[in-house]
């Protein structure tokens, strides 16, 4: 008969590094826990704060392709910093919600139902548990992936929409601004050229501005109407008439200083005295013109008192300024004067003026091929013309009592170049215009005020005066 | 490790005085299954009640083994037993016992004459048909553990533990106990039908008039040692604070308890840690756990919680409350985060 077999129990160590596995164990599931519950307290509180930034980012998105769209690279590291100056202030907020270690290990301890020994061991009574051979599976909480990936979702559908909706920029939508009338826009192209290289005086340069700004007062949505064109061109041929004027009266005045210095040195006194008038007529000139000369001149010095020289020196500034004034007309283009071949006052029997046997008015401003009378009976439609010039009638409500306005005979006196409409039938004069709109669109701006501002006070009077307007 | 120490009951319970312990509560429970067949349940909480040093209110129809029960287990921890047939008729010095005149030497002078209330367990035999005033005699000495009589306190012996029945049906001429005084209780156990098995072996095993054989597992000195045990039970701050909530959670307005007219009292949860003890040092451990405390739960609850009219015209019972609450607050007293869900283990 064998002696029983002797079990030996396992060494003391053995044992206590077994404890100290199990303590180990259950002391890192319970930080494990911990750990996680703390992430899901981070992550509620986090994701408040990225909708509230993804909220905000998306307008900032759109803002920046609005105004500056070279900055949303900017907008959205902008963005990932607010995510995380919110992750760390979720952090924060969610601190006083944290888990601590006691606490996990009751979730722990309750959900693997290991009645309450992770506490009794962590407080030092009993042991710990051992671990589970085949891994503990029942872990107490899991994570709710649903509202995150829903919040997740829509902020970014908010970013991309943010970042990729088809949309104008604000530099688009200035390009879309109603430019000045091209006409106005060379006059004023003109008058800085003219300004910068001092070919005109500075109260010249503020007249033809004062004029542009006359003209563009008006809306910006009437500045391509009928009127409004025809002002602005108007106020290019008259800015050109002007021009021309100027560089005939320099050229004039240039010929004069010549002419006064060659009878200077060797001329009678009879030929000085009278070149000498004749340069203070230039002189007269151009002071008297719409557009006076850049560097200004003592008219009082200019005449038989010159020396030759100071004469040539007078010629030699005239040619300058013209030169500058042709320089800075070449380049600001839009214009083709006709001063440049043009040495006297020879009527152009091109403009009004020569085909109506007066003078010269057209400043030799080509009006195109072919002519075109420019009225409609045979008083001229001409804004600059006067009202006496024109023959009207003396206004009936500046009369004084008792004043003879006019007498008339009650006989018809058609005009007999008047346009009677169309003769054909069934043509149609001026197809696409018609009623009042073709009406107000044909007159001239002066009369546009006028009627306007004889309508406005006729309606705010109309209770006393409306029968003696009818 | 830090070895926790209780300033009132000495240092903590041992692993193995935990499972010694556990192992004689094993053969007392083995003893008294071979009394009470098909009531394993009824039979540990009577155990825990006992160890917790509690009194039992057991309520069930007549002819299911609940005076069976009390003989059996006196036997068992070899304990003196009495038992009192409460009726309207009885009076407190039947119960406490009566000071008689004798002659004793030539002289004579009253002699304190021992009522059945002096003994170890008392089986108090439908107590809710005595009198108000009998019941209060006999719930004074659940409370006090003394009798007062003439002047004079008697002492009960230890342990002294009553085991009370009270009968769900008839009750017709019967006092029903008030609720401060079934708060002393500690458990008040249904005592259930017994299924065709344990019927089976009913009939098969015993016989009308004959005792049934119980071995003698404990006696009173190895009973003191059990009972001083359990309170030296190690009571987590994290079980005592469910147990807190969840007495907590029977008050009125509470979110728990809707239809609660009355919430159970601080010494509910006196008796809630006691059982826990008592359930930790029959399971083995030497710890209480929540799971100890969701056990013994209902059977501390149930009478310690009144419904008002409206819910028990609904239907609502107190063990479905206690279950609902048991349900519904959870061991662990932190809310978790909305990005986290308890699993289902």
């Amino acid at each position: 008969m064998s002696a029983p077999r002797s079990v030996e129990p396992p060494s003391p160590s053995a044992c206590e590094r077994d404890a100290a596995d199990d303590a180990r164990y259950w002391q890192r599931r319970t930080a494990l826990l911990r750990a996680q519950v703390n992430a899901g307290w981070w992550l509620s509180a986090w994701l408040q704060g990225v909708l509230l930034v993804a909220i905000g980012g998306a307008f900032a998105v759109l803002w920046t392709r609005w105004q500056h769209e070279a900055a949303v690279p900017v907008v959205w590291q902008g963005i990932a910093g607010a995510l995380a100056v919110a992750a760390l202030a979720a952090w924060w907020s969610a601190r006083p919600h944290f888990e601590s270690a006691a606490s996990a290990r009751v979730l722990l301890e309750d959900a693997a139902g290991l009645h309450a020994r992770l506490t009794a061991a962590a407080a030092g009574v009993g042991p710990w548990p051992a671990r589970p051979a085949d891994g503990d599976r029942r872990w107490p909480v899991v994570w709710r992936w649903r509202r995150p990936l829903a919040l997740a979702t829509v902020v970014t559908t908010m970013l991309a929409a943010a970042t990729f909706v088809p949309m104008a920029t604000a530099r688009g939508i200035a390009r879309q601004v109603i430019e000045k009338p091209r006409d106005a826009a060379v006059v004023e192209r003109w008058n800085e050229a003219l300004r910068r290289d001092a070919v005109i005086d500075e109260a010249s340069g503020e007249a033809i501005d004062r004029r542009i700004a006359d003209l563009l007062e008006r809306p910006r949505d009437r500045w391509y109407e009928n009127s409004s064109l025809e002002a602005a061109a108007t106020l290019r041929e008259q800015t050109a008439a002007d021009l021309d004027t100027l560089a005939r009266n320099l050229d004039a005045a240039r010929e004069a200083a010549e002419r006064l210095a060659a009878a200077t040195d060797g001329g009678s006194a009879a030929d000085k005295a009278a070149t000498a008038a004749a340069l203070a007529a230039a002189a007269e000139r151009l002071a008297a013109g719409a557009l006076r000369p850049g560097p200004p001149f003592d008219r009082a010095r200019l005449g038989a008192g010159l020396s030759a020289e100071q004469c040539r020196n007078l010629a030699a500034s005239f040619r300058d300024n013209g030169q500058r004034l042709r320089a800075a007309l070449a380049q600001a283009g839009g214009i083709e004067l006709t001063f440049v071949e043009s040495k006297q006052d020879a009527p152009c029997n091109a403009c009004q003026g020569c085909r109506m046997g007066g003078p010269c008015d057209h400043a030799h401003v080509s009006r195109g091929p072919g002519a075109t009378d420019n009225r409609f009976t045979d008083r001229e439609q001409r804004s600059s013309a006067r009202p006496e010039q024109l023959g009207a009638k003396p206004d009936a409500d500046r009369a004084a009592p008792g004043e003879l306005l006019g007498v008339v005979d009650g006989d018809q006196t058609p005009e007999p170049e008047a346009f009677t409409g169309p003769q054909a039938g069934g043509a149609v004069a001026d197809p696409g215009a018609g009623g009042s709109a073709a009406r107000v669109d044909d007159l001239l701006p002066g009369e546009r005020d006028t009627v306007r501002r004889y309508f406005g006070q006729g309606s705010s009077g109309q209770g006393s005066s409306g029968g003696s307007n009818r | 490790m830090t070895v926790t120490q209780s300033p009132s009951t000495g240092p903590q319970i041992t692993d193995d005085e935990a499972r010694e312990a556990a192992a004689v509560v094993g053969r007392l429970r083995r003893a008294l299954e071979g009394v009470l067949f098909g009531q394993e349940t009824l039979i540990d909480l009577v155990i825990v009640g006992l160890l917790a040093r509690g009194h039992i209110l057991l309520e069930g129809l007549p002819g299911l083994g609940k005076t069976e029960l009390v003989k059996g287990l006196s036997r068992a921890l070899d304990l003196s037993n009495k038992r009192v047939q409460f009726t309207p008729d009885l009076l407190p010095g039947d119960i406490t016992g009566n000071p008689l005149l004798e002659e004793v030497g030539g002289q004579r002078r009253f002699t304190f004459h021992q009522g059945p209330v002096f003994a170890n367990i008392l089986l108090a035999d439908e107590i809710n048909r005595a009198s108000p005033k009998t019941q209060s005699a006999l719930l004074e000495a659940m409370q006090e553990r003394s009798v007062t009589v003439m002047g004079q306190t008697h002492a009960l012996p230890r342990p002294f533990v009553v085991l009370a029945t009270q009968n769900p049906i008839e009750l017709e001429g019967t006092y029903p106990l008030p609720e401060a005084q079934l708060d002393r209780f500690l458990f008040k156990l249904d005592v259930p039908v017994t299924g065709v098995d344990t019927l089976e072996r009913i009939v098969l095993h015993r016989e009308i008039g004959v005792a049934p054989d119980v071995p003698r597992v404990l006696d009173a000195a190895a009973l003191d040692r059990l009972l001083e045990q359990v309170r030296r039970v190690y009571m987590a701050p994290a079980v005592a604070n469910y147990i807190a909530r969840l007495v907590a959670g029977t008050q009125p307005g509470a979110a728990t308890a809707a239809g609660v007219k009355f919430g159970a009292s601080p010494r509910a949860a006196l008796a809630l840690a006691a059982a826990a003890k008592a359930k930790g040092l029959v399971a083995g451990r030497v710890n209480a756990s929540y799971e100890d405390v969701r056990a013994v739960a209902p059977a501390v609850l149930r009478h310690r919680v009144i419904l008002d009219y409206a819910a028990r015209l609904e239907g609502l019972s107190p063990d479905a409350l206690v279950a609902r609450l048991v349900a519904e607050i959870p061991a662990h007293d932190r809310p978790l985060p909305t990005s986290l869900a308890a699993a289902k283990v």
